[in-house]
């Protein structure tokens, strides 16, 4: 299947498509799966993120004839693909980890770094590590408003929480995330002097 | 400069960065330039709204952007499922005991790839074989014909499986395979193109003929089937598993050999592939047929 072009805005596709109009679903797929990725990439990280879009997809697929319009389609998906995420984190835990988690080695792989230059100096890795030690629901607000770009009442309502909760899990996530990016600068300067 | 209750930095900042000040004023009964006035006097402002920034800025780098094969396997990945149309909960369920199975995935593509492979090579012999280009070309165009006759979406309950059957949703007689485990413990080499030509042959010549019920039993329909029908649900996982190989054009069950079995079909590299899998293990690959 190949992603076409339709002028059609969302909402125009959603309601086709939920119809039963399937390449309207094909559109709408093609133009959101990168979206989709993204946002269960920052929640899932980067091994589980191909399955949690995998079932994001999956999901709106068979739900779309549910979609009743009353949000953005793109609110709607975010929820979705949030709540496929979440689920694939839940499946995680329940999986046995080949590789006990290494807190160290995790901040090791970071280089020495400042964390107020943060698109210089923290790589995949660095950023990964460091979303995977936040609370998940803090993390999830968190990438719904900078990775998905929604604001808090279209947070609100894909979480189903109260705009006050986003605010404040938003920011605690925010605060959260400076501190482990932060605090890797003392370990990493070590490590540098000691390869000195 | 007045007193204002207490609030929390972290979320005073964060809010401005996101253009929410005023509401978090608002909601604190405040006015929002006396609140800004307050918050940017605090001696620690500075470095707060520095960390915090910095944490939105990280997160806001694009991730890496996903390669167009995997883009399409997704896509694929649910498109294939609206075919079966099971409820909502049950796709999800499904979907969920599909992670559980954490190296079924692997067994079915290895399983689906050996039969690919094997059927590859016999279209290739079959066409080596061929001593004259006119009759090829003939061929050849009657193939294209036959190849607009593929069947597609649903296809029910086809009852006992006969290779005639099998044929006939590709549009006519192909290269066939079977095998007997996802694992390839029995799996065939290629039919001659003989065999191949001669879909009536039997097991006996190396495994092209799927004999479920031989005799009055292969007309007796699927309303008459010993082995009750797959479920949608064992359909539809069978479907999601094998998008990963290729685009599933069509479905069904049906009984091979005494046992419920699933039918697929499947567009894969500019082949259509008749998978016959096991009902309850779709990378068992029970017999396979492909134009």
């Amino acid at each position: 299947m190949e992603p076409r072009s339709d002028s059609r805005e969302d909402a125009a596709l959603a309601r086709a498509a939920g119809a039963g109009d399937r390449g309207a679903l094909d559109v709408l797929l093609a133009r959101h799966v990168d979206r989709v990725h993204a946002v269960c990439r920052r929640i899932c990280g980067p091994d589980d993120a191909l399955d949690a879009t995998q079932d994001a997809l999956i999901a709106i697929t068979r739900s779309i004839g549910r979609f009743d319009g009353r949000c953005a389609f793109t609110t709607w998906m975010h929820r979705v693909a949030t709540n496929a995420a979440l689920d694939e984190l839940r499946r995680r835990k329940r999986r046995p980890d080949p590789v006990p988690p290494d807190e160290s080695s995790a901040i090791a792989l970071a280089p020495s770094s400042r964390a107020g230059d943060p698109e210089r100096v923290v790589d995949r890795l660095d950023l990964d590590a460091a979303l995977a030690r936040i609370p998940a629901e803090f993390r999830t607000a968190v990438v719904l408003r900078d990775v998905a770009d929604l604001d808090y009442a279209e947070i609100a309502e894909a979480l189903a929480v109260p705009i006050g909760t986003v605010r404040s899990r938003i920011a605690r996530g925010r605060a959260a995330l400076a501190r482990e990016l932060g605090n890797r600068d003392p370990i990493a300067d070590v490590q540098g002097r000691d390869h000195a | 400069m007045p007193d204002l209750p207490s609030f929390d930095t972290d979320e005073a900042i964060s809010a401005t960065l996101d253009g929410e000040f005023d509401h978090f004023a608002a909601e604190l009964g405040l006015d929002a330039l006396d609140l800004r006035a307050h918050l940017t006097a605090r001696p620690d402002y500075g470095d707060r709204l520095a960390a915090m920034e910095s944490a939105r800025s990280a997160v806001r780098v694009p991730v890496d952007e996903i390669d167009d094969v995997t883009r399409a396997r997704l896509l694929r990945g649910a498109a294939a499922t609206v075919t079966a149309d099971p409820p909502v909960d049950a796709a999800v369920d499904f979907a969920a005991a599909r992670r559980r199975n954490g190296g079924r995935m692997l067994r079915v593509l290895s399983a689906a790839a050996a039969v690919v492979l094997v059927l590859g090579i016999g279209t290739v012999l079959l066409a080596n074989r061929d001593p004259d280009g006119n009759q090829r070309s003939a061929k050849s165009a009657a193939d294209h014909a036959a190849a607009g006759n593929v069947r597609s979406g649903d296809l029910g309950d086809l009852g006992p499986l006969s290779s005639a059957k099998l044929d006939s949703l590709i549009g006519g007689p192909a290269v066939r395979d079977r095998q007997r485990s996802a694992a390839g413990n029995e799996a065939s080499s290629p039919d001659s193109a003989d065999a191949s030509l001669e879909p009536k042959k039997g097991l006996a010549r190396g495994g092209a003929e799927p004999n479920p019920t031989s005799g009055p039993t292969a007309r007796r329909g699927a309303a008459e089937a010993r082995v009750p029908p797959a479920t949608t649900e064992q359909i539809a996982a069978c479907q999601t598993e094998y998008a990963e190989v290729g685009e599933v054009r069509f479905s069904g069950t049906g009984e091979y050999e005494g046992r419920t079995a699933i039918v697929l079909g499947v567009e894969t590299g500019g082949q259509n592939v008749v998978f016959v899998v096991a009902a309850n293990d779709c990378a068992n690959v029970l017999y396979s047929v492909s134009r």
